[in-house]
């Protein structure tokens, strides 16, 4: 696994690694990275929140690669390769991968 | 919320403007909002243009307690204050900046399986000073998973009147009707808007504080809790969405679809066309023969028998698509194909107009309104005519046959050929037309993903019904009005008869004057003079002579001027050039080896073969591209709101199909045949 960069938050839920979307394995739950939609396009970013992905918001991965599918609360979203490799989480510990 | 005594509504009721007052229904999609108008509205409902607009909306009328009340339902959008055209087509339609009148009430809709989101969509639209209602939908599902809310608490955290329904049960749909009509007609003061906006977070928080506050309300008006989706629907998303698997189901259920469109509609289309035959005949026998007479039967009747014989596929593929919709299939399966469309500039939801364009482009244009960016819904328009449609199958299988007589391994290679050139020409066209008339970003996808459901046989009727409704009304205006004109040109002038012509009138009554004539005789020589008179009245017709004049045009192609009027002929409709060629070839059978065997003797004025190997060829590639369908440009027309585009695709495809089919004669003939 790639690791793109390391920030240690306060946050126990989400000390770990930023890695993008794309990298989680199926079954595998992250938290969005508070920083990590601002390298997406402006209107990606508002339809992303709008449909429930914004920062801190916690998902789990249905389908993982590119496309992936995520779920948020009760939504499934499926994202495209060049949407997902831009939106950075970090994985939950206690949640590993399916 | 205080609710006004009857007879002060009825008060202002009798001031209010001659109009009803209109509710836009304002939510996200696949939140129930549609479901929820179809129970509001029922058959009172009509889908329209938003005027100035290319963007459908369906608008109906409700009854309440107290009068009707106007609905309209707005496209499903995720956030008001986005900056995609749906989004700003709600705005601008809210404010009355679109549309001929701004709606006096906004029914939001929140779907209570995904109430926390609904929550912060709710605050957004609540933010404008207009009287609004909540409408909780898909209650009674909710309900089933252990989740509930409580409708008055929430009017009292948000400001304004909620009710709780369900589309599928009905379940306070009469009260909500009521309820917004109610909000219509109290409009809102200063003072209640500032007193909601107080229940409602600031315009510039963030989005985790906006998260914050719909978990506080949520804590505060629901009870239970909702699961994440089952295991089961993990599993089925799983393999739908694999590549394999995923792959093969798309296939199947494409493969379904596309069967149920080409065969199922195939008894109703020959009922719809014995229908017409019946009616044409009739009308033919009771009116006095003359212009009147032809224009009935052969341009009115024979025009809209020609459009229409397409509704059973039309009102079909509504039908099917609905369930699949209303399952949650669709959007898996446009998921799926989205990887490969998109490489040449296309949505993954493009595939289901592509595909019902090999039924017949008709509906394949229609359905491409399920597109929701209009760049990518443009080029899917744009290119759907080059998918092979059952009208091309007649001239296929003649030119086929011509081609390869006994050969039927060749044949069989062939037909393939046909529908992959139609196909590949027509993903190289969008990849064209998106990088160079149509350029810029592409929508990325972000598609939600609904949850499986049971699909609903009521809403796919509704909408196989309006979806024909909407049908009818255009092939009763425009594609009539253009038929007419069509049929009118190959019918006019008339010609005066030619010596031959007189001299086989002579030959006919003569031998029925005979006191031996043989019926059998006098039939087949009528049917003889009625293909010649076909045939004189063809050539001689103002598209005769247009054909005449076009002659030059497709002599590269190897066609003569006979053949140039059965290509112009059949513009009206592709399956009218293998009539026209057996009139041109004066044969009345319809046992293709007799009307090929006429072909393949059939010569030219120099007295060479009109039909070589070339020649077929060259006009087989030209109707596996060019544009020959008046219908599908009328609609194209109607869909684009401009003759721009039609004009367009007319030019491009019409052009490439020359060129395709000048390479591959010149190829033959290079070849020595």
């Amino acid at each position: 696994m790639v690791v793109i960069s390391s920030t240690l938050t306060g946050d126990g839920a989400a000390q770990s690694k930023r890695i993008p979307l794309t990298q989680l394995a199926r079954g595998q739950r992250a938290v969005i990275d508070s920083e990590s939609l601002t390298t997406l396009a402006e209107a990606d970013r508002c339809l992303l929140r709008a449909m429930g992905i914004h920062e801190s918001c916690e998902l789990k991965v249905c389908k993982a690669g590119a496309p992936c599918i995520v779920e948020v609360e009760r939504t499934r979203v499926g994202l495209c390769g060049s949407v997902a490799s831009k939106v950075f989480v970090k994985p939950c510990d206690g949640c590993p991968a399916a | 919320m205080a609710v006004q005594p009857p007879d002060e509504i009825e008060a202002r009721r009798a001031y209010s403007t001659e109009r009803p007052p209109r509710a836009a229904l304002l939510g996200q999609p696949n939140t129930g909002k549609t479901t929820l108008f179809n129970r509001l509205c029922g058959s009172r409902a009509r889908t329209a243009n938003i005027p100035g607009t290319t963007v459908e909306s369906r608008v109906g009328v409700a009854a309440t307690t107290h009068g009707a009340l106007e609905i309209m339902d707005l496209p499903g959008i995720y956030g008001l204050s986005l900056e995609v055209p749906e989004s700003k087509l709600c705005r601008d339609c809210l404010d009355g900046r679109i549309g001929d009148v701004a709606p006096d009430v906004a029914v939001i809709i929140a779907d209570a399986t995904n109430f926390s989101r609904s929550l912060r969509f709710a605050s957004h639209a609540l933010r404008r000073k207009m009287p609004c209602v909540i409408a909780i939908t898909l209650a009674d599902d909710a309900r089933r998973k252990g989740f509930s809310v409580n409708a008055a608490v929430l009017a009292e955290c948000l400001g304004c009147a909620v009710v709780i329904t369900s589309g599928r049960t009905g379940e306070g749909v009469d009260e909500l009707a009521d309820t917004t009509l109610r909000a219509a007609l109290h409009g809102i003061s200063l003072e209640s808007f500032e007193q909601r906006l107080h229940h409602l977070p600031a315009s510039n928080v963030s989005e985790t504080d906006l998260a914050k506050w719909a978990n506080d309300v949520l804590v505060e008006v629901a009870s239970g809790r909702l699961a994440s989706a089952s295991r089961v629907s993990d599993r089925v998303d799983r393999a739908l969405t694999h590549p394999v698997s995923g792959l093969a189901a798309f296939i199947l259920v494409m493969s379904l679809l596309f069967a149920s469109i080409f065969w199922l509609a195939e008894f109703p289309m020959n009922w719809l066309d014995f229908i017409f035959s019946t009616a044409g005949d009739w009308v033919r026998a009771v009116m006095p023969a003359g212009p009147l007479r032809d224009l009935c039967v052969d341009g009115i009747i024979g025009g809209v028998a020609g459009t229409v014989v397409f509704l059973p596929q039309i009102c079909l593929l509504f039908f099917l698509l609905s369930l699949l919709e209303d399952s949650g299939y669709l959007a898996r399966a446009a998921f799926a194909a989205d990887k490969f469309l998109r490489r040449f500039g296309l949505p993954g939801q493009a595939f289901v107009p592509l595909l019902s364009s090999h039924a017949c482009a008709l509906p394949g244009i229609m359905s491409a309104r399920l597109i929701p960016d209009s760049k990518d819904r443009l080029a899917t328009i744009l290119v759907a005519p080059f998918m092979s449609c059952t009208a091309r199958l007649p001239v296929y299988v003649l030119l086929i046959s011509l081609l390869f007589a006994g050969r039927p391994w060749l044949a069989g290679l062939a037909f393939v050929g046909c529908y992959a050139t139609g196909a590949i020409a027509g993903l190289l066209s969008a990849y064209l037309v998106r990088r160079t008339l149509l350029r810029g970003p592409s929508r990325p996808m972000l598609l939600e993903l609904p949850p499986y459901r049971k699909p609903s046989v009521r809403i796919a009727l509704w909408v196989m019904y309006d979806r024909g409704v909407l049908f009818i009304k255009n092939a009763g205006t425009m594609i009539l009005a253009i038929c007419v004109v069509m049929w009118w040109l190959s019918a006019y002038p008339k010609v005066a008869p030619s010596p031959e012509l007189l001299q086989m009138r002579a030959q006919i009554s003569e031998v029925a004057q005979k006191a031996t004539a043989n019926p059998e005789q006098v039939k087949a020589l009528e049917s003889a003079m009625n293909l010649q008179e076909s045939r004189e009245q063809q050539l001689g017709s103002m598209a005769g002579t247009l054909g005449v004049i076009a002659e030059p045009l497709f002599r590269p192609l190897g066609f003569d001027h006979q053949l140039t009027v059965a290509v112009l002929t059949s513009f009206l409709a592709r399956e009218v050039f293998v009539s026209t060629l057996m009139i041109i070839s004066l044969t009345d059978s319809n046992d293709e080896a007799s009307l090929l065997d006429r072909l393949t003797t059939n010569r030219r004025a120099d007295g060479t073969l009109l039909f070589t190997i070339p020649t077929a060829a060259s006009l087989l590639v030209f109707f596996t591209l060019a544009m020959q369908c008046l219908p599908t440009l009328a609609l194209v027309g109607r869909e684009t709101q401009s003759w721009k585009w039609p004009l367009l695709q007319f030019v491009w495809m019409s052009g490439l199909a020359w060129g395709m089919a000048w390479i591959v004669r010149q190829a033959l003939l290079t070849g020595g045949f």
